[in-house]
């Protein structure tokens, strides 16, 4: 009797079904429960399991240290190189390098596991990551182990303080970088240009007019290939123009100077068709494809074995002032380990960080020194003399800086970025119009993160 | 349809007359019977309760979990979530980016199955002429679909590249510079694009094989007799019985294609500006590049209910016109 039905129905107020009443009410009644199984929850006196693994034979009964590492490749090599050198160096203490693919990997991993209720002992964070786990709480302060044999004074400086919040220490430099200019000799001397970098970006522009067109080895060559992947380098660039992505947490992306670092990038591209959005810019540096590239410290030993041309390396062009970010990678300790496994880690990084590991660190990544026995080694100083552009990094640390506080503190700030400047690099797009729509969309975010900030960093 | 009443309804309405008729059951009796049901219910649970504890929880939890973070503000690390209702579903829906990757979605799923689809059933009806090297072609085409997207997306990556990659010599045989397919916004989605169907079109001819070499060999011969060619046999006699095989192809093939992943994932992140931002790029991307896991939840629970909604259309309108 459907009819009826309907009718009888319409005929009184729509009141919820029974079955709807009681999945509203189990939902209700379950969310207490479901709120439960995220997160961790009281942390007071919390301590996590440590990753799975097993120990080797030869390492029975000593305290196992898990460290998770973005390194890969060649740079695994060394840091296990360094490792196998701790296992001899001492009978306490085995360490395993578990390794992810990036920064990144390591970032969503480590999120993921806490979820299981689980922490490695070190952490390789990036520069623009440790801090979110820093406002989470989640990291050990590392100041109180700090001792006679072994202080602060270990470290560079300006790298020491990046990892400083409230006046102790959450993260250790490691494999920290810059930025910096290479260009291709053979092309540049063919063009007429000086066997330097440009000293501002609007002399990188009017020297990219000349050497764009120009054929090398069969091809067409553009100036410069950008990098859209990450926004590092127009993290730079936008200081060397007077803006900056923030000041604390209130952005500045719309400032005339930070529009300015944008528009010159779309101009260079689009309207002088001096760059181009490349998947590959170290390979297309590197095959002779561009003529120059903004890249990493750390992709200088990698340039040098495949590059087939000679090239020189130089500081980052300036403009209304310099704009050198600092970058790479640092080591924190997991504040939910036990104080056994703790101050196992800090006995690791400890070793890691002096002496000829460090060394060794340094000359076999091609990192910056950012230790002082690294710096002040005589294998570094005869790498430098040898090959001068190891130097240029070290000394352009004199003008580079850490990052804005939006990229740190502000996850999606670093998404919000590479989308934007895809959107002029590849489509062209305004870049007021694009900084305007990014700062916009980053506004909740901010939101998000304001009331820990200001209880955890403070201004 | 019968009217006449089924064997429960008759025993309803029998019942009144049935129990005055027969004699009351000894407590024995009625006892043995609880036994012998409770022992059938016991068995049932006992058969039934690992596939039931499996399917609660890898499927019914996730999906209730994921309801629940979807009404939440997390960022995967603080020590709980904060429930914020409906928030992540407003600012979404209304948020022009999430209209573009829904826009996104939408060609990738439209493209990606509509092509597979012809291009695999003309492949199958190819393949089902048993030429010469058939078994060859039919091999060739199947592997990409069982080699993983992360291998073919770097294969791919090296055809691509506009410097030194094979599609280049193509492009300059013709005179042209090959484009940047996975850097330039406007080429990113096609190359995706062309990339899932290389990738997928095997299976789907592979199916198509399947359902052609199933076919009523008389009703075949009876269009030939009648005298129709090879197009109107296909078109007009095929195609409709394999409307089975389409039937299924089209709901698997629709749910693989929103939930692909690798091969963005390695080919371009989503980019260049978010041009290749699918839906289930953009639930990873939430949380595990913004930390934004209510929001990402919410994504997720969007993308179940198109998903359902698409399958119950599917259901409701087009097994219609399918012939079994």
């Amino acid at each position: 009797m459907p009819s009826t039905r309907s009718r009888g129905r319409s005929a009184r107020p729509r009141t919820p079904s029974r079955r709807l009443l009681l999945g509203a009410g189990l939902f209700a009644a379950g969310t207490p429960l479901l709120g439960g199984c995220f997160g961790l929850g009281d942390t007071e006196g919390l301590v996590l399991e440590q990753p799975g693994g097993e120990t080797p034979e030869e390492f029975a009964g000593r305290q196992r240290v898990v460290i998770w590492s973005a390194y890969t490749a060649h740079n695994a090599e060394v840091i296990q190189a360094n490792i196998d050198a701790f296992h001899k160096a001492q009978s306490e203490i085995y360490v395993e390098v578990q390794i992810f693919d990036s920064y990144e990997g390591v970032e969503s991993k480590l999120s993921a596991s806490l979820q299981a209720r689980q922490v490695p002992d070190i952490v390789v964070f990036s520069d623009v990551v440790w801090n979110r786990f820093y406002l989470a709480e989640v990291l050990e302060p590392l100041k109180g182990y700090f001792d006679d044999s072994f202080g602060t004074d270990t470290y560079h400086e300006r790298f020491l303080a990046e990892g400083t919040v409230k006046d102790d220490i959450w993260w250790l430099p490691f494999g920290r970088s810059t930025p910096l200019f290479y260009y291709n000799r053979e092309i540049f001397d063919a063009v007429g240009l000086p066997d330097r970098a440009p000293e501002t970006y609007t002399e990188y522009a009017e020297w990219g007019r000349e050497v764009t067109g120009y054929e090398y080895h069969g091809n067409k060559v553009a100036m410069r290939a950008y990098i859209g992947g990450d926004d590092w380098y127009f993290s730079g660039s936008i200081w060397a123009f007077g803006g900056a992505y923030s000041d604390g947490l209130d952005m500045t992306l719309t400032t005339d100077e930070s529009i300015a670092a944008l528009e010159y990038d779309r101009t260079f591209i689009h309207d002088d068709g001096s760059g181009y959005l490349a998947a590959d810019a170290t390979g297309d540096f590197s095959s002779g494809a561009c003529a120059t590239a903004l890249q990493s410290t750390g992709s200088l030993s990698g340039i040098k074995e495949a590059a087939t041309f000679d090239f020189g390396c130089g500081y980052l062009p300036q403009e209304v002032g310099p704009g050198v970010p600092t970058g790479g990678g640092g080591l924190s300790i997991m504040k939910y380990a036990s104080a056994q496994r703790k101050q196992a880690a800090w006995e690791v990084i400890k070793f890691l960080s002096t002496g000829q590991a460090s060394i060794d660190w340094t000359l076999g990544s091609g990192y910056v020194p950012s230790t002082k026995d690294a710096m002040e080694s005589d294998e570094i100083a005869a790498r430098s003399a040898e090959d001068p552009r190891y130097q240029v990094g070290i000394d352009q640390l004199e003008i580079a800086q850490g990052p804005d506080v939006a990229r740190r503190y502000v996850p999606e700030t670093l998404v919000e970025a590479k989308n934007a400047i895809q959107s002029v690099y590849s489509a062209g797009e305004d870049a007021e119009k694009v900084l305007t729509r990014m700062e916009k969309e980053l506004e909740p975010a901010i939101d998000r993160v304001r009331e820990k900030y200001e209880q955890r960093v403070g201004e | 349809m019968s009217t006449s009443p089924t064997a429960p309804e008759r025993s309803r309405k029998e019942a009144p007359t049935s129990v005055t008729s027969l004699p009351p059951l000894s407590a024995e009796r009625l006892a043995a019977r609880r036994r012998r049901l409770r022992r059938g219910y016991g068995l049932f649970a006992l058969f039934a309760f690992p596939n039931l504890a499996l399917i609660a929880v890898f499927a019914y939890w996730p999906i209730i979990a994921n309801l629940y973070l979807s009404l939440t503000s997390w960022d995967f690390i603080s020590p709980e979530p904060l429930f914020v209702g409906l928030t992540n579903y407003t600012s979404m829906l209304v948020s022009p980016s999430f209209h573009k990757v829904l826009w996104v979605s939408l060609v990738w799923v439209v493209v990606v199955v509509g092509i597979s689809l012809v291009l695999g059933v003309l492949l199958a009806a190819l393949f089902s002429k048993k030429l010469p090297g058939t078994s060859v072609a039919t091999g060739i085409v199947f592997t990409p679909h069982v080699v993983s997207g992360a291998a073919i997306a770097v294969v791919w990556l090296f055809i691509f590249d506009p410097n030194y990659g094979l599609a280049r010599v193509v492009f300059n045989l013709v005179g042209a510079d090959s484009p940047s397919w996975t850097t330039d916004a406007d080429w990113a989605l096609p190359a995706l694009l062309i990339v899932s169907i290389w990738k997928g079109v095997g299976f789907v001819s592979i199916v198509y094989l399947a359902g052609i070499q199933g076919l009523p060999t008389d009703v075949l011969e009876a269009a030939e007799l009648d005298g129709a060619n090879s197009f109107q046999t296909f078109t007009r006699v095929i195609l409709p019985l394999l409307s089975p095989t389409t039937f299924f192809l089209v709901i698997t093939q629709t749910i693989g294609a929103f939930q692909a992943f690798d091969l963005i994932a390695v080919m371009t992140n989503g980019g260049p500006a978010s041009s290749t931002t699918t839906l289930s790029w953009f639930i990873y991307e939430q949380a595990f590049s913004r930390s934004n896991v209510g929001l990402s939840a919410a994504a997720g629970t969007v993308m179940f209910v198109i998903l359902m909604v698409i399958t119950a259309l599917q259901f409701r309108f087009v097994e219609k016109k399918v012939h079994y």
